[in-house]
């Protein structure tokens, strides 16, 4: 059960990992100079998701500990 | 990257109204209702196993399931804050972002300007103010701005613009007289 977990955490992670970096990329290459509001988004974005990643690995342990 | 020319400068950025947006923002506002339905329902089903893994597996899976829908949210936004017109002193650059890997990038020069429309359709629109500016240029297709608020303002700065780079009665008239 662990396992499988695990390995789905680390391909989503991945996959998550590659379209967040692709996306970034497009802002910082193609917005407008000196537009402040990506800047805005951009870091509720990683705040956000590394909140709810964290909360996954939380989550994982738990079941870790629980099996 | 936007390479401006010497001397060309920025007058207004154009993109879509946010009433263009509502529709995916409601829909991702409905399925981030899903997880409390989920953690409120749960308790009363039973797997077969114990409960406290179901409920550890449970979050473990409605976290992955916010990252998916705030990475969706985050990719509509850049979607439409990369979607836009700029309106340069030299020229207007349509910018048409799609996706991440679909991008096009259409301009006209300013002086190429014959006509300027602004329409605006229904009841909506008109609440909303915003609307479709078609430009008709000299001999080529025409430009669409679609769904844009503050229409009238970047009409007239685009007329001012071209106020300026029209030449002056005394210019003319300087122009006009035979060289001795």
């Amino acid at each position: 059960m662990f396992a499988i977990l695990f390995l789905i955490f680390i391909v989503f992670t991945l996959v998550y990992g590659l379209f967040s970096a692709a996306i970034l990329y497009h802002l910082n290459q193609y917005a407008v100079p000196g537009n402040t509001q990506s800047r805005v988004v951009i870091s509720s974005f990683i705040f956000l998701s590394l909140l709810f990643w964290f909360f996954a690995i939380y989550f994982l342990v738990e079941i870790r500990m629980a099996t | 990257m936007l390479i401006l020319g010497e001397g060309e400068k920025i007058l207004t950025v154009m993109r879509k109204h946010w009433f263009v947006m509502l529709r995916t923002v409601i829909t991702i506002m409905v399925l981030l209702l899903l997880p409390p339905v989920v953690l409120t329902v749960l308790p009363l089903a039973h797997f077969g196993v114990e409960q406290v893994l179901v409920e550890q597996v449970t979050n473990f899976v409605l976290s992955l399931y916010v990252m998916v829908l705030i990475l969706f949210l985050f990719l509509f936004w850049m979607d439409y804050f990369l979607d836009m017109w700029i309106v340069t002193t030299e020229r207007i650059i349509d910018v048409t972002q799609e996706g991440l890997f679909n991008r096009t990038i259409s301009e006209i020069p300013l002086s190429h300007i014959q006509d300027i429309t602004i329409e605006v359709r229904g009841i909506i629109e008109t609440f909303l103010k915003f609307g479709t500016m078609r430009i008709q240029t000299a001999g080529e297709r025409e430009f669409l701005i679609e769904d844009t608020p503050y229409l009238y303002e970047t009409k007239d700065i685009i007329v001012a613009e071209l106020r300026k780079k029209q030449p002056t009665k005394e210019s003319r008239d300087q122009e006009a007289k035979p060289h001795e």
